[in-house]
């Protein structure tokens, strides 16, 4: 599978302008993490790729031809979490799967059904009635439904939000194993979510793309522009952004990302989430 | 499509399974039941068949409208749709909704009509017709679910929201049903005109009508709601843009649309099933045509029904005609609207013809030139199916042509000779063939039967004096009326063979017949031309009588009617009044220039009252008669419109026209009859009795051989001052 972006921009009817001039290959197998602080152009990103939205600008080819034009296709293997989504809850979860894999026109739904319950850890709440599930529950479900009939391309829209650590650990397994033969985007603002699964990043940021390759890529932009402080006060006098403090017993050390390292700092090996920070810092002016 | 059956299949399982959808089945179901729809016909299929279907149909629209409403905006309400818009397009699953709703839809109404059954049946007895049930069922309380479905996802498509689709549902609802469209039968979207249902007859005509405009508001639904369709709001686009980037994407929809919207809008337009006589046909003054020294000798008609399903004719008519003008001359046919002249020919020549297309109470002229011989042999060739009056578009009273019933009456039946003047009435003919199983009735000389035909037909000569035939045939049974020393026979439908017998209805006609011989004297009918008193279809709501022929409604016959001793006043009063009009109406006429009031109907409504009161006793009478004349009599004085008539010009055309017609009907018949009672109560019944009975045998003076007003107070000995009309 392959999609492909060229000068795509999207300007809402208010005036918005969400994605500028994009361009952009997504080929399987891949599993991508879209990062990008809110109001990035993320959902619109992904929006525009279950064509929920038609973009104002440039085009999007599915295998080839315009998305747009394939859209049945798409619809056939596309698995898809919008950021925000309702369920019927009056159904119970095995009906709504049940609703949502006959729809999607799944052949041996029990199985597709199981599947995603086992997958989602939710076989136990299989006949509960929707209305009674937690938050972290329903999200379960969500992501149930996306993975219903084991679809070529996953798009997963913030998809760990409300669950606890525990089950986020076990999805960010979940998508690494789904993601062996098939193309998942997984758009998050939580770098730990992304940073051991994927294995390429697009960094968004005010609708252009910041950042699109390999992890390590990512980290070695940083390289030479962390370090630690112990003296906060004098962070004043120089041009760096604070991604951490860490209280020790000496006091409390400052983790920051500059262009330029102070003096006084002592360089540091960057993480993912460092060089994440640094370059939002970056583009946002402020380094 | 496979996407659409995909989610078709879904959205009825899911359906099913809703208990809210139940909820509307079961008042569904339980609707027919409520009775709140008034239908106007009282045969025992009016009460126990087309008002429970009405009242299923209505509520039915609505309710599932509400269904409709309730699943398309579930799927939005529940935040859903973010979910399934990435599985399927949604306007396949909007569509498939729909067809699942109106699947459901053909499912309740199944339901309905068994679980209706064995009452209804049980009800309407020997007068029970499966194609009138199943008519009643899938034609007039189906389509309204389905109605009410597409209207509601219609709207719903359109502006996104529950409450203001449902209001435009309900408001579309009453506005058709409401004062403003009432007798205009194609503004019934939800429920087509359902005056009444016949027991015995056809209901043909009203059938006909329903699938009519039950396709003119499917296109113009169907077309609206595909075109809402492609507003179901997408891409983050208003409802513009939504439509413009659907169209896009679905080509031929917006064309289907347009397509559907204006075969609908076509099909009413040039509708074939009622004319276009004007609304102020009150007003229209009918053309002079007499030519003095042009009339027809001899009218030869044979008339081949094409289609019993459709209720279409093709004639041939043949006419003598004298012209002694020596002259061309220009002469007019009246022909029933929705007829059309296939040719005309003089001596086998085509010549011209001109279709004035002046729709006149469900006929227009046909003119042409004839060359001044003296006689003249004009042939016409005609077809179609003959259109109802538009003033009767809700009642369907008119020309039927169907499988079990014939009424085809002197232009609905064949082009008539307009007015003219001759010594001797011409000669006509009629050669038919009809079903074996239908008896033809008509004004003239006893029908002929000239063979039987192996295909279960029969061939039959009918012929009159005059230019026109009234032709009336159904499974009838003849059965001599006794008592008035002279032939008369009593058609009637066989469904009521034996009933008729017991409930004692025949009793009342021969009593009718004897009270008029005894105190008017004899008709003067022959065995060659007997009277012939007809049960008719509910659909001419009352009565109508003819030279030997005596026209009376079916429901007056019923066993509800008959069995009912509280309905006296309407059955027996029927009955006995139209016996009367043979010797007040068709005997003797009653007519007189300045007093537009004094007509047959006066005289007959007070004779009918002796009678009854010589029947079942004069408190009975006085209570259901003298006392009803004089209420409606009350009431039409106390009409704000009679107190203040500067305020009818004002009014609509209509609304107007409607109350001048009440206001006329109560002083034709229940005004002049109080009049002649109290004539009576001064003068003793026995005096007027014998001063009717004179003018009877003598006729009037002052215009003979009608009897005018004077003519009867002057009978009676008394004077107009005293008795006088306001």
């Amino acid at each position: 599978m392959e999609i492909q972006m060229r000068s795509l921009s999207m300007v809402y009817p208010n005036g918005k302008k969400a994605l500028d001039n994009v361009d952009l290959s997504l080929t399987s197998p891949n599993l991508i993490g879209l990062l990008g602080p809110n109001g990035a152009g993320k959902t619109t990103l992904m929006k525009l790729l279950t064509n929920a939205l038609l973009p104002t600008g440039g085009t999007i080819t599915f295998d080839g031809a315009p998305l747009a034009a394939r859209e049945q296709e798409l619809k056939s293997r596309l698995g898809y979490l919008p950021q925000s989504f309702g369920l019927f809850d009056e159904l119970s979860v095995w009906e709504f799967l049940d609703y949502m894999s006959a729809l999607k026109g799944i052949s041996g739904s029990k199985a597709a059904i199981e599947r995603a319950l086992a997958d989602t850890n939710l076989l136990p709440q299989r006949k509960s009635k929707i209305r009674t599930l937690s938050g972290g529950q329903r999200q379960r479900v969500g992501i149930a439904q996306a993975l219903l009939g084991n679809p070529d391309f996953l798009i997963l829209d913030e998809p760990t939000v409300g669950l606890d650590p525990e089950e986020r650990v076990n999805f960010r397994n979940l998508f690494s194993r789904t993601a062996q033969n098939k193309l998942v985007l997984l758009s998050t603002h939580i770098i730990e979510d992304v940073q051991s699964v994927c294995n390429r990043f697009i960094l968004l940021g005010g609708g252009r793309i910041l950042f699109d390759g390999k992890p390590e890529d990512l980290i070695s932009l940083a390289q030479g522009h962390v370090g630690t402080v112990r003296e906060e006060a004098r962070l004043s006098e120089c041009k760096a952004a604070v991604t951490s403090r860490i209280h020790t017993a000496k006091g409390v050390v400052c983790r920051i990302v500059a262009e330029q390292l102070p003096d006084f700092a002592v360089p540091a090996e960057p993480t993912l989430e460092d060089a994440y920070l640094y370059l939002m810092e970056r583009e946002g002016g402020k380094l | 499509m496979s996407s659409f059956l995909r989610c078709y299949r879904v959205e009825l399982h899911k359906l099913l399974r809703s208990p809210f959808s139940w909820l509307i089945f079961a008042v569904s179901l339980a609707a027919p039941m409520g009775n709140f729809i008034f239908v106007m016909g009282d045969t025992m299929s009016s009460l126990y068949l087309a008002r429970p279907v009405a009242s299923g149909a209505i509520a039915g629209t609505v309710l599932f409208a509400i269904l409709t409403l309730y699943e398309l905006d579930r799927t939005r309400r529940s935040g859903v749709h973010l979910l399934t818009d990435s599985a399927v397009s949604p306007l396949a699953l909007n569509a498939a909704k729909l067809l699942a709703i109106n699947t459901a839809a053909l499912g309740i109404s199944i339901l309905m009509a068994l679980i209706y059954f064995p009452y209804i049946y049980g009800k309407l007895n020997i007068v029970f017709s499966l194609p009138t049930y199943l008519g009643s069922f899938f034609l007039l309380l189906l389509p309204a679910l389905w109605m009410g479905a597409i209207a509601a996802a219609l709207f719903y498509q359109l502006v996104g929201r529950v409450d203001a689709s449902f209001l435009a549902v309900l408001a579309l609802l009453l506005v058709s049903r409401g004062s403003w469209f009432k007798g205009n039968n194609f503004m019934q979207w939800s429920l087509p005109a359902l005056p009444a249902l016949t027991d015995n007859f056809s209901n043909a005509p009203l059938f006909r009508s329903a699938l009519y405009t039950r396709a003119v508001w499917l296109g113009i639904l169907g077309g609206g709601w595909l075109l809402s369709l492609l507003c179901v709001r997408r891409y983050g686009k208003g409802i513009a843009g939504s439509f413009a980037a659907n169209a896009k994407r679905l080509l031929p929809a917006p064309a289907a649309a347009l397509a559907l919207i204006t075969a609908g809008a076509l099909l009413w337009r040039f509708q074939p099933l009622f004319d276009h006589t004007p609304v102020n046909w009150m007003e229209v003054e009918e053309p002079d045509r007499y030519v003095e020294g042009v009339y027809p000798m001899d009218v030869k008609l044979d008339v081949d029904i094409t289609s019993y399903l459709w209720g279409t004719l093709s004639g041939s008519a043949k006419y003598q005609i004298k012209n002694i003008t020596g002259q061309p001359q220009e002469i007019y046919f009246n022909l029933n609207s929705g007829y059309r002249i296939r040719s005309m020919r003089i001596d086998g020549q085509d010549i011209p013809w001109t279709d004035l297309e002046n729709d006149y109470i469900n006929s227009r002229e046909i003119k042409c030139t004839i060359p001044s011989s003296e006689n003249v042999a004009l042939e016409i060739q005609y077809s179609g199916a003959p259109k109802t009056w538009n003033v009767m578009q809700d009642t369907f009273g008119g020309a039927v042509i169907s499988r079990n019933y014939i009424d085809l009456s002197s232009a609905n039946l064949a082009p008539r000779f307009s007015d003219y003047a001759a010594e001797e009435l011409p000669k006509i003919s009629l050669n038919i063939t009809l079903p074996a199983t239908l008896t033809p009735v008509t004004t003239g000389d006893a029908p002929q039967l000239l063979q039987e035909n192996p295909n279960g037909t029969k061939d039959w000569l009918l012929t009159n004096e005059g230019d026109r035939i009234m032709l009336y045939a159904a499974d009838y049974v003849r059965r001599p009326l006794e008592g008035g020393g002279m032939p008369i026979w009593f058609y009637y439908s066989r469904n009521y063979e034996k009933q008729m017998e017991d409930l004692g209805a025949i009793d009342i006609m021969e009593a009718a017949v004897r009270y008029c011989t005894e105190h008017y004297g004899l008709r003067s009918f022959t065995e060659d031309q007997p009277f012939k008193i007809l049960q008719d279809s509910v659909f001419t709501f009352g009565g109508a009588a003819w030279s030997t022929l005596s026209v009376m409604g079916e429901s007056y016959f019923s066993s509800e009617n008959l069995s009912d001793p509280d309905k006296g006043s309407s059955s027996a009063e029927v009955l006995a009044h139209e016996i009367i009009h043979q010797w007040w109406g068709l005997g003797s006429q009653m007519m007189d220039f300045s007093e537009p009031y004094w007509t047959d109907e006066g005289i007959t409504t007070y004779t009918s009252y002796r009678l009854i009161k010589e029947l079942r006793g004069e408190d009975y009478a006085q209570k259901n008669y003298v006392d009803k004349w004089q209420a409606a009599v009350d009431d039409a004085n106390n009409s704000f419109y009679v107190r203040h008539p500067e305020y009818m010009e004002i009014l609509p055309e209509e609304f107007a026209a409607d109350i001048a017609s009440t206001i006329h009907g109560v002083n034709l018949y229940d005004g002049t009859a109080l009049m002649i009672k109290r004539i009576a109560d001064k003068i003793g019944e026995d005096k007027l009795d014998a001063a009717l009975s004179k003018l009877y045998q003598n006729g009037g003076t002052e215009a003979p051989p009608y009897i005018s007003f004077n003519d009867f107070i002057n009978a009676c000995g008394v004077s107009k001052e005293e008795f006088h009309y306001d």
